[in-house]
């Protein structure tokens, strides 16, 4: 036995002598490298049985650490370095011996062919080293190699790279020509093609840097957000649809607007997951902070009547698991769900212990997920500024000053209506005020105390002296209704306004508001500068400027958007209007009198008709009341005999039918207000580990919010507190966290280049892809955390590198041995996503619609396609206007009836994390480009455009055509095929006029009546010819 | 270098294969760039002997080393029957049932089992007997109940399969499960599966197509979500697809207004000519793919409404799937559709049928159900045996799981009996490609209730169909974020008791 197995051995150094070492020719040719060479082997044969999964370790042999490998067996070890002879694994894996000895065991289904058999031997004599799994251990930035040619050298990514070309013995690809680069860019960058305009001065700009400027313009192109965009919708799946059961529609298009944004705005990758995992949590939260949010909503839930909501919570829990350490960590800790991780060190406790995280997330486990934020548009706030703008006009501001006082009133003591008043409440939708209990005292002394107060800027509740004023205005200014105060004011002045709001850093609640002054002129002004804030202690400090038109200025308070109200109850503190160089003075505010008047004349004929006994017909509240002398009567009885009288009085009659009108606008108004899901939270659910992934299994340990225990930097709090969802998007971005940066630089790299450093984007860990380059991807990773996580630095430093501009033209010698072009010495080419395909075609027609963000559209789909979709039936009504023609980006995205012509060309239906998606090649494509109505209309109408503005003979015509579809020229064979073409469809259009007539009137776009139908028609085989051309749609 | 990335995962699609596709696509060209018109390009691919390297990237070559041993069918046609037939009233005869008729449900028989929400815990449901008799028919003596005389008559070509149990109590995960091995959405469905293994026979069709229908005037139809057809992570081009069920099944499939054949061959022609300039000047094979695929996209302008062209299908044909076959849509004509699918070579055709969620009206709409699907599914049967397509095309008929043997609803209210959801037990049936005929395989206890002898879980289903088609399901894999992924998870066990 012994014999044999020497035999075997030298046997199979022999077969290793043999292997192609290309690759392993970086350093030290032969050597074992245990990262690349043997962690594979044993994660792909070995692991399941003999891994990190402690339940399910068989002969108590684990071979993922060095310790359990050389651990005594009983007189034996698996591996003894140095030794292969001695080691039980290569006595076991040679083994001829089926049924026992061999390893795998052929029932596992794995096998080890000669070649890996040879590499663990080779491993075991240089001394069995094991190696930490490259993608945990700390990133670390090497100094870039040095190369033989200099000259292709335009930053450091080009010494990694040509270092392994040369070594290979080969060289690097020449630089791809102008129109190739500028194509590829406008794809890479922007997710369309170029029109020639776009591109000409760049082609013909032979100045040195013109390359950079090109890209720099490129990366400033607010087609760009929309263009990264895509990846990062595909990793945190988002959808317009809830996609389980009914698959219903809800409204979260705001977060895809916050995602385009951040990439235009450029937004650092460590602020961009905070906000995302935690922006509800954030200190300094404003809209955008909570739209990101939004991101802990993006998963699929059901509203299934049957559902189990515990079974769905657990559902949810571990989609959320899932997907973050898919999105961040480019990790599977999915995989540890029922049991340990097989192949990397998650356990199951960790998994649960992520999931926790998220237990503070508040929604529904099984019915609809009510919309929790409103976010008008600028359009909106002025319209709805504008309609309670006309609320409050002149009588109106006299009456509901009244109504705000007759109600406010009822607790002041002291203070009759014919009192003086120096501040005057406004409240515009009085039939949600509630007064309660708050005792106010507006005396001249309380205003000074308040004015002064807010001078010495100290906001603190603590200061007030008089607190009732504060309630007061706190109380109106939350509800839903806005709050105005007159203040008398010099012309031409300028004033500054500053609002000093509490808010408990404990509080799960937010509430936005706009401040207004004297009407729509500067209220676009002061909802954007009125977003400042900056943080004082506990105290939000919104500070404004504006200039005073008039002698007196009116400040709004009109309150937006609440988020949360279980607790915490934000307190406008103070508020102050200041001349930069003075003190304003506050006025009187107009009051009513006919009102007043009229309802007192009421009283007393009710009086006088109650002690005559007549019939009153009157509510028994309000005869109560009556019978009261007004001295004497209760809050309530005043209120009651205020509103009701308000409601009959005919002094008031065209007020109220006015404002009832004004008030419908405005709920309509309301109405059209873009919602959408973001993050509220609650008290955390109890977490607990589920057996074997039961969640009808209760027996399982809670666990407490944690990062996996593995990885670096695990311990998040020392103060005692529960983590939460910021202290692990903290973590996540935090400098020595080897996986989030590692992940991110690896998949820019593959928007890039065409596959990943590493080629499985969603797993780093043991069974995904030791990288090409691991001192690229290392570099890469420092590169991007030291310049403070900014995602255009990287993208600008790939598409600018030497390797980037490569041709992508095969090469005979490097197909032979690098098939996968992952040496990169060429550029990759492959067919652009789903969206482009449909952006190209609208771009050429010049249809496509340039708009960033918006609700999504709904572009032609056939008839029928959404006919299963259930509870409630519901019909695709493809978008009349010029949202038909919007960016496919922006496709309604239904999980369970995906459009059909995204999903042929590989648009994921997003029910998970998509890190990469799959290039398939397939006929139902080829029927796409033909057939679907969105093409058929962009041929007509690029053949229009070519007829109309391709100059006056065939041949100019197909130039303009393919310089606009494909930013060249024609080759003559090229032209003279499609000059064929169109000659012989001209010659069946002019025979069949009423053939011709329909096919130059494809789509809604209005037809160019100028044009001949046959000549249209004609054009449009040749259009449809050029735009299904694979080069069309292609990145070369 | 190459070699390297390859010993990772030899099932995936290897850069070495992909090259030497390459190279004998070349070799093919260069060969026969002049001569050959390059409409008769996809045929010529698909045909001769260059198919089995040259459609790598189409849809019509397998895996290498697949089969894993000699198939006993060559294709499916699974009659999938959403929303759970019930057992009980249809199949699987007990006696007893109507001696305990009223009776509350043994509590060992539930003890500890999960059920829908609608029923929560079992205790005091009363038990219900089967509403129609049942009578044993043909040399097998099967017992199959009054509500489905034609597949009775057809008892003697079936394996019925009585201790089938699932894991899953809802449709969507249950059917999801059934079909891709997993209760969520994502995974390949067993279609995908056996395209992505075998490759597609077909000339001019998908290997994986699946109709759907649903009875009229039910109550009980579910959703047919696209994933019960989907790839999962597979490759996009193993996806079933969904020929929808009116007379334009295929999407996109109509020429647009004003475009004759004619003119769409010439535009094809040039076409390819343009991409084959091209492709000659980058060398990229996806160029190659791009021009087989569009003559597939044209053949199939031809073939689907070849295929659904019925004018040349005899009465007597006709007449045996019933009256409703001549109308598209109807469960009827999908299986008549199957079969002529089936002819032409489709791997895997998946006819699914909605509204057997008889949660309140065994005694009212399964009548309906029944006589909707009873007549077509016998009548499929009949004819691939005359035809002699029964040997090696295997017909499923079955839903996600079965029904409770214990009523839901009042039994003093017959019109509104009704049944909830059982994993349990329940009653599929296997005929033709390889499964022996007239016999009956497991059994559940004398209540119905639980797979007691020989029982057959999901996973030993989709194993053992696997088998028949000539797969280990051991060895078909494809691996997904971070680890080999197969139709029967970790599970699953062959059933070689139904297996000819």
């Amino acid at each position: 036995m012994f014999i044999s197995r020497y035999f075997i051995v030298s046997l199979g150094a022999l077969i290793f002598s043999f292997q192609n070492t290309l690759f392993s020719a970086d350093k030290n040719p032969g050597k074992i490298d245990f990262t690349r060479d043997i962690r594979p082997l044993l994660s792909d044969n070995c692991f399941a049985c003999h891994g990190p999964d402690l339940k399910q370790i068989k002969a108590d042999l684990r071979l993922d650490t060095r310790e359990g490998a050389l651990s005594d067996l009983g007189g034996y070890s698996a591996v003894v370095p140095g030794k292969p002879s001695e080691s039980e694994l290569v006595v076991r894996i040679l083994s001829d011996d089926d049924d026992d000895e061999l390893m795998p065991p052929s029932d596992s289904g794995k096998k080890l062919n000669s070649r890996q058999k040879a590499l663990l031997q080779q491993w075991i004599s240089e001394g069995a080293e094991y190696d930490l799994h490259w993608a945990y251990k700390p990133v670390k930035r090497d100094s870039p190699p040095k190369v033989k040619n200099e000259s292709f050298v335009i930053n450091d990514i080009d010494r990694f790279i040509l270092q392994r070309i040369e070594k290979a013995g080969f060289s690097p690809s020449s630089i791809a020509d102008r129109v190739t680069l500028a194509r590829r860019l406008y794809y890479d960058l922007l997710g369309m093609p170029p029109l020639p305009e776009e591109i000409d001065s760049f082609v013909n700009d032979n100045s040195a840097g013109a390359y950079e400027k090109f890209v720099e313009q490129l990366l400033n192109d607010p087609r760009y957000g929309e263009r990264m965009a895509v990846h990062w919708l595909d990793l945190v799946r988002y959808a317009d649809t809830i996609g389980y059961h009914s698959d219903a529609i809800r409204e979260v298009s705001a977060y895809r607007d916050y995602v385009i944004d951040s990439f235009n705005e450029n937004k650092p990758y460590d602020k961009f997951t905070i906000e995302q995992l935690a922006g509800d949590l954030l200190e300094e939260r404003g809209v955008t902070q909570q739209i990101a949010s939004g991101y802990n909503r993006l998963l699929q839930t059901t509203e299934e009547g049957g559902a189990q909501p515990k079974e769905y919570r657990a559902i949810y829990a571990a989609d959320r698991v899932r997907n973050v350490s898919g999105v961040w960590l480019g990790s599977t800790l999915g995989c540890a769900q029922c049991h340990d991780h097989k192949y990397d060190p998650f356990s199951t406790r960790d998994f649960y212990s992520m999931a926790a995280f998220f237990a503070d997330i508040k929604e529904t486990a099984v019915g609809r997920q009510n919309p929790n934020l409103k976010i008008p548009s600028k359009k909106q706030s002025v319209e709805i500024i504008s309609i309670r703008e006309q609320i409050r006009d002149a009588d109106f501001v006299e009456f509901d000053a009244l109504h705000g006082f007759a109600r406010t009133f009822q607790t002041i003591n002291g203070l009759d209506l014919n009192g003086e008043f120096i501040l005057a409440l406004n409240v515009g939708g009085a039939s949600s005020v509630q007064i309660g209990n708050v005792e106010f005292k507006p005396t001249l002394k309380s205003v000074d105390g308040f004015t002064s107060n807010l001078k010495s800027g100290a906001g603190n509740a603590g200061n007030h002296t008089d607190a009732s004023l504060k309630k007061l205005l706190s109380t109106h200014g939350w509800s839903d209704d806005p709050v105005s105060m007159v203040f008398k004011v010099k012309t031409g002045k300028r004033y500054k306004l500053q609002l000093i709001v509490r808010e408990p850093i404990s509080s799960k609640h937010h509430r936005n508001f706009s401040v207004n002054i004297d009407g729509k002129a500067v209220v676009d002004n002061l909802l954007v500068n009125a977003r400042v804030a900056s943080y004082n202690d506990e105290s939000l400090v919104y500070t404004v400027e504006a200039e005073a038109f008039n002698d007196t200025m009116r400040v709004s308070l009109i309150p937006g958007n609440t988020i949360g109200s279980t607790d915490g109850t934000p307190v406008l503190n103070a508020l102050t209007l200041e001349e930069v160089s003075g003190q304003p003075d506050l006025i009187k505010p107009k009051y009513f009198t006919a009102f007043a008047k009229e309802k007192a004349k009421w009283e007393s004929e009710v009086l006088t008709k109650i002690k005559k006994k007549e019939e009153t017909k009157l509510p028994s509240g309000v005869i109560e009341a009556i019978k009261i002398s007004t001295v004497k009567r209760s809050a309530s009885q005043r209120s009651a005999l205020f509103s009701y009288y308000f409601g009959v009085a005919s002094s008031t009659a065209e007020i109220r039918d006015r404002v009832n009108k004004l008030r419908k606008n405005l709920a309509n108004v309301e109405k059209t207000i873009k919602t959408m899901l973001v993050t509220e939270t609650e008290k955390p659910r109890m977490t607990r580990i589920l057996p074997r992934g039961d969640w009808l299994d209760d027996s399982g340990e809670e666990v407490l919010p944690a990062v996996p225990a593995f990885l670096p930097k695990n311990k998040l709090r020392e103060d005692g507190r529960r983590a939460n969802r910021l202290d692990l998007a903290k973590w996540i971005v935090d400098p020595e966290n080897p996986l989030t940066s590692r992940a991110y630089v690896n998949r820019m790299w593959k928007l890039f280049f065409g596959t990943g450093l590493s080629s499985r984007l969603d797993d780093l860990g043991g069974q995904g892809e030791p990288p090409s380059h691991p001192k690229l991807l290392d570099w890469l990773a420092v590169e991007f955390v030291e310049n403070d996580w900014d995602m255009k630095h990287i993208v600008r430093l790939l598409v600018t590198s030497s390797v980037y501009r490569q041709a992508s033209v095969s090469r005979e010698e490097l197909n032979e041995v690098d098939a996968g072009n992952r040496m990169y010495a060429r550029q990759s080419r492959f067919r652009v996503d789903a969206e482009m395909v449909r952006d190209a075609a609208l771009r050429i027609s010049g249809l496509l619609l340039v708009q960033n963000g918006g609700y999504s559209a709904k572009p032609y789909q056939p008839a029928g396609y959404w006919k299963h979709l259930n509870f409630p039936k519901r019909k695709w009504n493809h978008d009349k206007g010029e949202n038909q023609y919007r960016r496919g980006l922006y496709t309604f995205w239904c999980r369970t009836f995906l459009h059909p012509s995204m999903l042929a060309f590989d648009a994921p239906s997003r029910e998970e994390c998509s890190a990469e998606r799959t290039r398939s090649n397939t006929p139902q494509q080829a029927l796409v480009l033909l057939n679907d109505p969105t093409y058929v209309e962009a041929s007509r109408v690029f053949a229009e455009q070519i007829l109309q503005n391709g100059g006056s003979s065939d041949e100019a015509r197909l130039e303009w055509a393919f310089r606009r579809a494909l930013s060249r020229k024609p080759l003559d064979q090229e032209r003279a095929i499609l000059l064929d073409l169109l000659k012989s469809q001209l010659k069946q259009y002019d025979l069949n006029i009423e053939e011709a007539k329909r096919a130059a009137s494809a789509g809604q776009w209005p037809t160019a009546d100028v044009l001949k139908p046959e000549a249209v028609a004609a054009w449009s085989s040749v259009s449809r010819a050029i735009m299904n051309l694979y080069e069309t749609t292609s990145r070369f | 270098m190459s070699s390297f990335w390859n010993i990772l995962n030899p099932n995936s699609p290897s850069p070495v294969l992909e090259r030497q596709l390459a190279i004998n696509r070349r070799h093919f060209f260069d060969r026969s760039a002049t001569g050959i018109g390059v409409a008769a390009l996809g045929s010529l691919l698909g045909r001769d002997g260059l198919s089995a390297v040259t459609n790598q990237n189409s849809n019509l070559m397998g895996l290498p080393g697949l089969p894993h041993f000699a198939p006993k069918a060559k294709r499916i046609i699974y009659l999938f029957q959403n929303g759970a037939p019930t057992h009980i009233d249809l199949y699987d005869y007990k006696e007893k049932l109507s001696k305990v008729h009223g009776k509350p449900v043994p509590e060992e028989y539930f003890k500890g089992k999960r059920f829908s929400t609608m029923t929560g815990n079992p205790t005091g449901k009363l038990m219900l007997q089967p509403v129609e008799p049942f009578k044993q028919h043909g040399q097998s003596g099967a017992w199959v109940s009054n509500f489905l005389p034609h597949i009775a008559k057809s008892a003697d070509d079936i394996c019925f399969i009585k201790s089938m149990n699932s894991d899953a109590v809802n449709h969507a995960p249950a059917i999801s499960f059934l079909l891709s091995g997993a209760q969520i959405p994502g995974r390949p469905t067993m279609g995908a599966w056996l395209n992505y293994g075998l490759g597609n026979p077909s000339q001019d069709l998908p290997g994986f197509v699946a109709m759907t229908s649903v009875s009229k005037g039910t109550s009980c139809g579910q959703i047919f979500y696209d994933f019960y057809w989907g790839s999962g992570f597979l490759p996009s081009r193993f996806q079933g697809s969904k020929f929808r069920g009116s007379r334009d099944p295929v999407l996109y499939l109509k020429n647009p207004a004003g475009m004759k054949p004619e003119l769409r061959r010439g535009l094809l022609d040039d076409l390819a000519e343009l991409n084959e300039l091209k492709f000659k000047e980058t060398g990229d094979p996806e160029i190659r793919t791009r021009i087989a695929q569009y003559e597939m996209a044209y053949k199939m302008q031809t073939s689907v409404p070849e295929l659904t062209d019925l004018s040349d299908e005899p009465d007597h044909v006709l007449d045996l799937y019933g009256p409703q076959v001549r109308e598209p849509g109807t469960f009827a004509y999908n299986c008549l559709m199957s079969r002529r699918l089936a002819e032409r070579g489709v791997r895997f055709v998946q006819c699914m049928h909605a509204g057997w969620d008889q949660h309140n009206s065994l005694t009212t709409e399964l009548y309906t159900q029944c006589k909707d699907t009873d007549q077509p599914s016998a009548g499929l049967l009949k004819d691939l045996k005359m035809r002699g397509m029964l040997d090696d095309t295997l017909v499923i008929w079955g839903g996600e799981f079965g029904r409770t043997p214990f009523i839901q609803g009042d039994i003093n209210n017959r019109p509104r009996w009704g049944r909830d959801h059982h994993p349990y037990a329940f009653t599929i049936w296997m005929a033709g490609g390889g499964v022996k005929s007239g016999t009956s395989w497991g059994a559940s206890d004398e209540l119905g209730f639980n797979a007691t002898v020989d029982p057959v879980h999901v996973h030993d289903l989709q194993a053992t169909i696997l088998n028949l088609m000539g797969i280990d399901h051991e060895q078909l894999t494809y691996r997904f974020q971070g680890r080999y992924h197969r139709l029967t998870d970790v599970h699953g066990k062959v059933v070689q008791g139904v297996i000819s």
